[in-house]
């Protein structure tokens, strides 16, 4: 038997999907191994016992890039610059954290500003040199960073995207004086104009880059022991896998890794059940992930940020995160008003009912005094009891009596404050990208999602919910659902009117060119090649660009009028308007190619449908906001046959997520066996 | 009548949520880079009287609190009575509704069955508003006649329907009609936005219930508010800062601002009515942003409280007419923003350092706009290059100002612009953007150093303008902490040509190859800087903020350069422990 494993290794625990060849699917989950993550992963091959042998292909999506950055502990990193611009990368661009507080602080940059080092050099905004590279001051930065014990360098000049020749011979000096130490420019990493944001991509990627190497080296070293002899996968930020060099020469483009798996596994249930629109809601522990698909391709940005001050302005899935989770804790603040989060009980002491000291109420405790958790269940799957008791008395002192109210309406106020932050959140995200969430589907995901599904989607008048076959492991099925990825780009910066076509077509070879030679090194055969040329197109004198799709023809005027069509047609939808063109003439900021190699994905097959409806499994009292508790039947998920409905209220229950059903809405699994809740239609 | 707790939470982050809607619906569909790249805007949501019931957070915050005096003003012209249902009143009367004529506010009435509900406003800074120079920030200007289009309140909207005659008046005295006529659709949108928003909640939940939240939403405000009242003991502080000069009198020295603080039970009164007279230039503040320049300090100090009618309620502003903290039509207003309202916003800060120790700081920076003007040679354009400045924070009980510029307490939001933009659109190649050595305010907790842009004219001939403050009173240390260095513009610093601009100039001409350099004041110190540890001391030498020779001057603190290579410093225990026994010998002398 063959077998195809995805692995999401998080913070907490990693998650693992085994598909095998005839599309069985398994699921299980072991405890995360901080910070030698790769023991996790064999910790989980081991328990779904895969003999390495049948192990066909194997992918991983990881947050180790973004915790070194969050937790600080990444490499000691240096950084040579242009005289008189070191503090480029502290100053940022300047605005503050926090509207009102005096008392908010930038956060420290990634390189203290003795470790960033000056070297005398000028590229001109237009590519010409205004003062030649110093190579004694490169000599210099070398010889101080090796003497402060560095173990990474980013090399970024001033306007190095129109000519790369300073940064490249910077590089090569840095090999000869130095080799073995890590070292990135800016050209290689991000060529492309605003030098804050690219200081910072390029200085990220090095800050992440031993690290990665790190971890990869063990990996594949631990897996190499076992016997595995094939490529090892990791997910990139953009939405497809990257191979290990690919990621080691770009670490920093993992960084959104298993977020932006569980979304591209949202665009194959979007595909599988023929929702065009969908946004992703993956309920976490301390904090909920949404992300927009239209027309089932999921939004590609690269104005994001790994944390405030943190800009990587590669592409990556366009996800925001929200502070509301399973661990949001509940407070009541000094004018007596209810809040729920940002503020986390997070995994350690994790909600009270966890009974791991946590004192502070959570919306987990909420569910559970409401009866939408199965304490029996979790004693099943995690080996040890809720404390309800705990949760109880946590609801009690804390929110009920300084509101006055009953301890069951605080847990009912709890959960419908934490729908609305969801609500305000996801509304706020759509509107901000130029949609109107009325015309999406909702597909909720993470253990805790298809529990407030529903009660978003009425607040968002979303008619339609699509749950996925394994929510709580969406992001590990997505790691086997998409192609190898990889994300080109150079900076054009060419006017309309003023288009040098032999220019722009040059770079689009070029861009052809590497990318080929790329995808050779991965072991992508031509015919599963496939090569996208996109635009980052603007009004000249914006500094926002929308990303536009380029057809493969002759590089001509009908290709770029086009590209000005297409562009008009998206700034309308995104923006509500377009200019004429005696008022603003349109610019292409940047040429890019997404190199795609096509991996086969596995079938999966939903499990059989059984021939005989399916009965309740048992029957509970949950609470439902304006009802109160409702007795409801409570099905296993597994049990249910194809288009048997189950009506509100009800409760779904599989093993690693429960889907509550209100009254006035309906269940039912569609051909691909994904869930679907719909309001009930009145008879 | 009181709303559930629930109902209530979920209808305050409603409320909140409109106004960012607003905000962000304006500053994505606006066509003017200040809206959408400056990011100065907001947007907030009133009740039937006009009180402020909640803003977004994504405003420039220093325009929310000139926005409840705009529909005062709006009330005042037109009569309240004469508001309808599908009405949008625009306004900019800088004395009575605002801040400057550049910030056009739209007002728009919400009803419910005839009944007025609610009101929801948003403001955008608008690229130009005419006059007799592009972009209308005008230093020269003797009135506000000599700085744009006054616009009092007047219905662009009414009973729906667009009136297309008022709008062409408008867009007809503009440099840019095109542009702006985007500004007030996105405008407009961002209002209807906001009432359709406020109906839906009307539908669900019914007027009474809504009208009651509006009035819980300010009794938690002011509940959340006065429980940090509480900690401050009665009573009564003064303080005294000063703009520099009346640039259109320069023999009537600084203008003073002054502000007697007084706190009795949960009130606190801002009387700023011992002020100067007004300047005859541009630099007093209207009153409208005289309150603005009180509410932004003091939710500085207090981040959690919410900003609505219910803390503005506790917050009494006194001025008096014809002061510099109460400019009256037609005094120009120009350059408000980096005098008047900074003065006040540091005034504030000051005073309530004296009632509440515990949130005593340093005064921040102070804006400076510079621009420079002329024709590119290489396109035989003309072209206006704008700047604002980053610049530090003071320091505060425990914790320094940090260690990196950040844009003014007023305008938190906004961003810088970079570098590589600027040379590719105007003819300047820049040669420094740095942390200013030595520049913060020295302390126990030292202020944050301020920030120099430097750039060479490469191309033609210019002329520079600077509308800033704090050339001479530079910002204050509190605590026997250190004044920062004050702020000053320079052209070829350093050479026999070396010109000092200092704040106030226009039309200074510079002639291509010549360095223009820009230095922004760091924040003020607080506490002695001989009680600074010296490890702390020590790491702002490794990182350049301060030299050595200010480490022993200053700080007393003994640094010795162990590695030159390397940059390794080391403490001199010894000598630093000397030097600091001796110094304290002569002060307790």
């Amino acid at each position: 038997m063959a077998y195809r494993v995805g692995i999401d290794i998080g913070g907490t625990f990693t998650d693992l999907v085994v598909i095998d060849e005839v599309g069985r699917v398994i699921i299980d989950k072991v405890p995360s191994t901080p910070p030698n993550f790769a023991q996790g992963v064999l910790d989980g091959l081991d328990k779904v016992s895969i003999p390495i042998d049948e192990l066909e292909f194997f992918s991983h999506g990881t947050t180790a890039a973004t915790n070194a950055i969050l937790e600080k502990k990444g490499a000691r990193t240096g950084l040579i610059t242009t005289a008189g611009f070191r503090d480029v990368l502290e100053i940022r661009r300047a605005d503050r954290g926090s509207l009102y507080d005096y008392w908010w602080r930038p956060p420290p940059p990634l390189v203290p500003r003795h470790l960033r080092r000056e070297v005398r050099e000028r590229i001109s905004f237009d590519g010409s040199v205004y003062d030649p590279l110093n190579e004694q001051d490169v000599l210099d930065a070398v010889a101080f960073l090796r003497g402060h014990g560095v173990d990474a360098i980013a090399i970024c000049y001033l306007n190095s995207f129109t000519n790369p020749e300073h940064e490249r011979r910077t590089r090569e000096l840095v090999e000869e004086h130095w080799p073995g130490v890590f070292v990135c420019t800016s050209v290689d990493v991000l060529p492309e104009l605003l030098e804050f944001e690219r200081t910072s991509t390029t200085v990220a990627n090095a800050y992440v880059g031993p690290i990665i190497s790190r971890y990869l080296a063990d990996l594949e070293d631990k897996m190499t022991d076992r016997g595995f002899r094939d490529d090892i996968f990791i997910m990139g930020s953009s939405g497809g896998m990257m191979t290990t060099q690919q990621a080691e020469r770009l670490p920093v483009a993992t960084a959104v890794s298993g977020l932006a798996a569980g979304v591209m596994a949202g665009a194959t249930v979007a595909q599988q059940s023929g929702l065009e629109n969908l946004i992703t809601l993956d309920v976490g522990g301390t904090s909920s992930d949404i992300a927009l698909i239209h027309h089932y391709t999921p939004r590609i940005t690269t104005e994001w940020f790994i944390e405030f001050g943190v800009p990587i302005k590669l592409p990556a899935v366009d996800i925001h995160t929200l502070g509301a989770g399973g661990g949001s804790i509940a407070w009541i603040d000094a004018g007596g008003g209810l809040q729920v989060g940002p503020q986390s009980a997070g995994a350690v002491p994790g909600p009270v009912c966890y009974g791991n000291g946590g004192t502070e109420p959570t919306t987990t405790d909420a569910q559970l005094l409401l009866g939408r958790l199965n304490a029996d269940l979790w004693a099943e799957r995690y080996g040890w009891e809720l404390d309800r008791a705990a949760a109880e008395q946590a609801v009690q002192q804390r929110i009920a009596m300084p509101l006055g109210i009953s301890m069951v309406d605080a847990a009912d106020a709890i959960l419908r404050v934490t729908v609305n932050n969801l609500v305000q959140g996801i509304r706020l995200v759509s509107i901000e990208r130029g949609y109107d969430p009325r015309t999406f589907a909702l597909c909720p995901f993470g253990g805790a999602g298809p529990m407030y599904a529903v009660d978003v989607a009425a607040e968002l008048a979303i008619p339609d919910i699509v749950v996925p076959l394994h929510p709580g492991v969406t992001s590990a099925l997505g790691l086997l659902q998409v192609d190898l990825r990889q994300d080109l780009m150079r900076s054009a910066l060419m006017v309309e009117g003023n288009i040098d076509f032999s220019r722009l077509s040059t770079l689009f070879a070029d861009l052809e060119r590497e990318a080929h030679a790329l995808l050779e090194h991965a072991n992508v055969s031509e015919e599963r090649r496939r090569l996208v040329r996109q635009a980052d197109v603007r009004y000249f004198g914006q500094s926002k660009y929308i990303t536009i799709p380029v057809d493969a023809g002759p590089v001509d005027d009908g290709l770029v009028e086009r590209l000005i069509q297409t562009f008009s047609r998206e700034h309308e939808r995104e923006y509500g308007y377009t200019m004429p063109p005696h008022i603003a003439r349109i610019e292409i900021a940047n040429v890019r190619l997404a190199a795609v190699g096509k991996i086969e994905q596995p079938a999966v097959d939903p499990p059989a449908p059984s021939d005989t409806p399916a009965r309740p499994k048992s029957r509970r009292e949950v609470f439902y906001s304006g009802r109160g508790f409702v007795e409801s039947p409570v099905y296993w998920r597994e049990t249910l046959t194809r288009d048997q409905r189950i009506p509100g209220p009800a409760i779904i229950e599989q093993a690693d997520s429960t889907t509550v059903i209100p009254p006035g809405w309906d269940a039912v699994t569609d051909d691909a066996g994904n869930l679907r809740l719909n309001l009930a239609h009145p008879n | 009548m009181n709303l559930d707790p629930t109902t209530f939470a979920i209808l305050r982050s409603s409320f909140i949520n409109i106004a960012n809607e607003m905000g962000l619906t304006l500053g994505k569909v606006a066509y003017s880079p200040v809206i959408t790249e400056g990011r100065d805007f907001a947007g907030a949501v009133y009740d039937a009287n006009g009180h402020l019931v909640a803003c977004g957070e994504h405003d420039l915050t220093g325009l929310l609190g000139t926005m409840e005096p705009t529909i005062q003003f709006i009330f005042d012209w037109l009569g309240k009575e004469n508001l309808h249902e599908g009405d949008v009143v625009f306004v900019n009367s800088p004395h009575e509704a605002g801040s400057h004529l550049n910030d056009i506010r739209g007002v728009k009435p919400v009803y419910w069955n005839d009944e007025l509900i609610a009101f929801v406003a948003d403001v955008g800074h608008w690229t130009d508003i005419g006059g007799p120079v592009p972009g209308s920030i005008n230093p020269l200007a003797r009135d506000s006649f000599g700085e744009g289009l006054r616009v009092t309140p007047i219905k662009v909207v009414e009973g729906g329907r667009m009136r297309d005659d008022v709008i062409k008046m408008i867009l007809g005295n503009l440099r840019l009609p095109y542009e702006t006529n985007g500004d007030i659709f996105a405008q407009i949108k961002a209002l209807d936005s906001g009432e359709q928003r406020l109906h839906e909640l009307l539908t669900r939940y019914g007027p009474n219930t809504i009208t009651t939240a509006f009035i819980e939403m300010k009794a938690h405000a002011a509940g959340i508010f006065r429980s940090h009242l509480r900690q401050i003991p009665d009573g009564t502080a003064e303080f005294t800062d000063y703009i520099d000069i009346d640039p259109l009198d320069l023999d009537a020295g600084p203008v003073r601002i002054h502000l007697k603080l007084t706190k009795c039970g949960d009130r606190l009164t801002f009387d700023f009515s011992d002020s100067a007279p007004a300047p005859k230039g541009g630099v007093g503040a209207p009153r409208p942003l005289t309150c603005s320049g009180v509410y932004v300090p003091i939710l500085n100090l207090f981040p959690d409280v919410p900003f609505n009618h219910g803390f503005i309620e506790l917050c009494e502003v006194v001025t008096k007419p014809g002061t510099a903290t109460h400019v009256e039509f037609p005094t120009p207003v120009s350059g408000a923003a980096a005098g008047g309202f900074e003065k006040v916003i540091a005034c504030t800060l000051g005073a309530m350092g004296h009632l509440l120790p515990d949130k005593q700081v340093g005064s921040t920076y102070n804006l400076i706009n510079v621009t420079l003007g002329g024709i590119d040679p290489r396109l035989n354009k003309p072209y206006v290059m704008y700047m604002w400045n980053e610049g530090g924070f003071g320091g505060g009980p425990d914790m320094d100002g940090g260690d990196a510029p950040t844009m003014a307490l007023f305008a938190t939001g906004s961003r810088n612009q970079p570098v590589e933009v600027h040379e590719r659109f105007f003819p300047v190649t820049y040669t420094e953007l740095t942390l200013s050595q030595d520049s913060a305010g020295d302390g126990r907790w030292r202020g944050c150093p301020g920030i120099r842009h430097s750039y060479r004219l490469q191309y033609g001939n210019g002329v520079v303008g600077v509308f800033g403050d704090r050339g001479k009173h530079a910002p204050w240390g509190v605590r026997d902490g250190h004044a920062a260095a004050p702020q000053t513009v320079y052209v070829n610093r350093g050479l026999e040509s070396e010109r000092v601009l200092g704040m106030f100039v226009s039309d200074v001409p510079v002639t291509e190859g010549e360095v223009v350099e820009v230095w922004s004041a760091g924040g003020g110190g607080y506490g002695d800087p001989l009680d600074r540890e010296p490890e702390r001391v020590l790491a702002d030498v490794q990182s350049g903020i301060i030299s050595c020779a200010r480490a022993k001057e200053v700080y007393g603190v003994i640094i010795c350069c162990t590695d030159e290579q390397l940059e390794r410093y080391e403490i001199d225990e010894n000598a630093t422990a000397a030097v600091r026994r001796q110094v304290n010998l002569v002060l307790n002398a």
